[in-house]
């Protein structure tokens, strides 16, 4: 159950890599990126998994004398790295809304030369 | 010749992801819950209760300590913001930096539209 | 009757907008101020104030959301949230505490709304600092939009 996790996070960073290395359009490729991060994002949190646990809060009414709890570590920094993600995307939109007013094109085999 | 190389290495990468993710999944877990020296509702009833003396790792100890150090009931807010309340002020500032970096790039196209900034 | 058909569905969007916009904005207050009790707290909070903005734009056009939410605002309240968190953080520097450390966790019983000190304001303090940059962002490329279409757009 837990390499089910694994797998689809493994799968999810190459599919992320696979759009940013072959796809002609740019905004496929800022698509890619943020897969590739959602991969990663599901690596973390899967690593600190206890078949059985509950989540790490001392909810009142709910916890049992045999009941122990997750990792909390990783949960923290995933909640950071999410939010690196949404900055990294936000960022690259921006650079693709101008190059679009720049070259009329949004196609990386015409925009190949530097202008002033 | 190119496109033929970028799939077969795209291939290698993800087959040997998915032999890592099997050796993964059959590791021993970071966090053993179930050997915590103190359970886990009696630290709920009495908090100042708490022995750590046998942890094997940081997260024991974060789980053993937090209720009698910060009265926090919510395990993850606790470490977000007391334990490593560092990576939380270097993430408020990439917020900024990335909120910076848009509003540079967009605002040059807008003061040649309307007058936006006088 | 091009006419009556988009008054008909300017109608509908502007009125649904406005009913739904108070439900938006007292759950995204929950889950900001309740960030010790349940999963949650500033981060996960401040994304809400997106669907706000959005709820406005749609509803009315780009010149009343710009006068509703600001754009100068928004700046200057990011950069104050961000200072007063490092304020709070370094409150108890003075007496030997540690960077971040909890110095106020003596105020209330565990488990209530105002319980855990320095965790609190600086779950408010966050959660202010996202809404406000998540909002500038949506408001600049809201501004492209506008002015691609002519002026008032909806």
């Amino acid at each position: 159950m837990i390499a089910m996790n694994y797998m689809a996070s493994f799968f999810l960073i190459v599919l992320g890599l696979y759009c940013i290395v072959v796809k002609y359009d740019l905004v496929k490729t800022v698509i890619g990126l943020s897969i590739m991060d959602y991969g990663v994002n599901l690596l973390i949190i899967t690593i600190g998994f206890n078949p059985g646990g509950t989540a790490p809060i001392f909810t009142f009414g709910e916890l049992n004398p045999e009941s122990f709890f997750v990792d909390p570590i990783p949960q923290a920094l995933t909640l950071t790295s999410i939010v690196i993600g949404a900055c990294v995307t936000a960022m690259s939109l921006a650079l693709v809304i101008k190059l679009k007013e720049m070259y009329g094109t949004l196609d990386t085999r015409e925009i190949r030369r530097l202008r002033g | 010749m190119k496109k033929y190389l970028t799939y077969v290495s795209l291939a290698v990468i993800l087959v040997a992801g998915l032999m890592a993710a099997a050796r993964m999944a059959a590791m021993p877990r970071t966090y053993e819950g179930q050997n915590a020296t103190v359970p886990v509702a009696q630290l709920q009833q009495n908090p100042e209760s708490y022995d750590d003396s046998t942890a094997d790792g940081a997260a024991a100890v974060i789980v053993q300590q937090n209720l009698a150090k910060s009265h926090e009931v919510n395990d993850v807010t606790s470490i977000v913001f007391d334990f490593r309340g560092y990576d939380t002020m270097g993430e408020a500032f990439i917020l900024i930096t990335a909120v910076a970096g848009a509003a540079v790039i967009l605002f040059t196209r807008r003061k040649e539209g309307e007058d936006g900034k006088e | 009757m091009e006419k009556n058909n988009r008054q008909i569905k300017s109608v509908i969007l502007s009125s649904g907008g406005d009913s739904l916009l108070p439900f938006v904005l007292v759950y995204m207050s929950y889950i900001i101020l309740h960030g010790h009790l349940s999963p949650g707290g500033g981060f996960q909070g401040g994304v809400l104030f997106v669907a706000a903005v959005l709820l406005i734009y749609f509803g009315h056009g780009y010149q009343v959301a710009t006068r509703a939410v600001s754009f100068n605002l928004l700046h200057g309240g990011e950069g104050a949230a961000s200072t007063i968190y490092v304020l709070l953080a370094m409150m108890g520097v003075a007496v030997g505490a540690q960077f971040c450390q909890n110095v106020l966790f003596t105020h209330g019983a565990i488990g209530e709304l105002y319980s855990a000190g320095t965790i609190f304001w600086m779950n408010v303090t966050v959660g202010v600092k996202v809404l406000t940059g998540i909002g500038s962002i949506t408001l600049l490329m809201l501004s492209l939009v506008a002015d691609r279409q002519g002026g008032d757009a909806k």
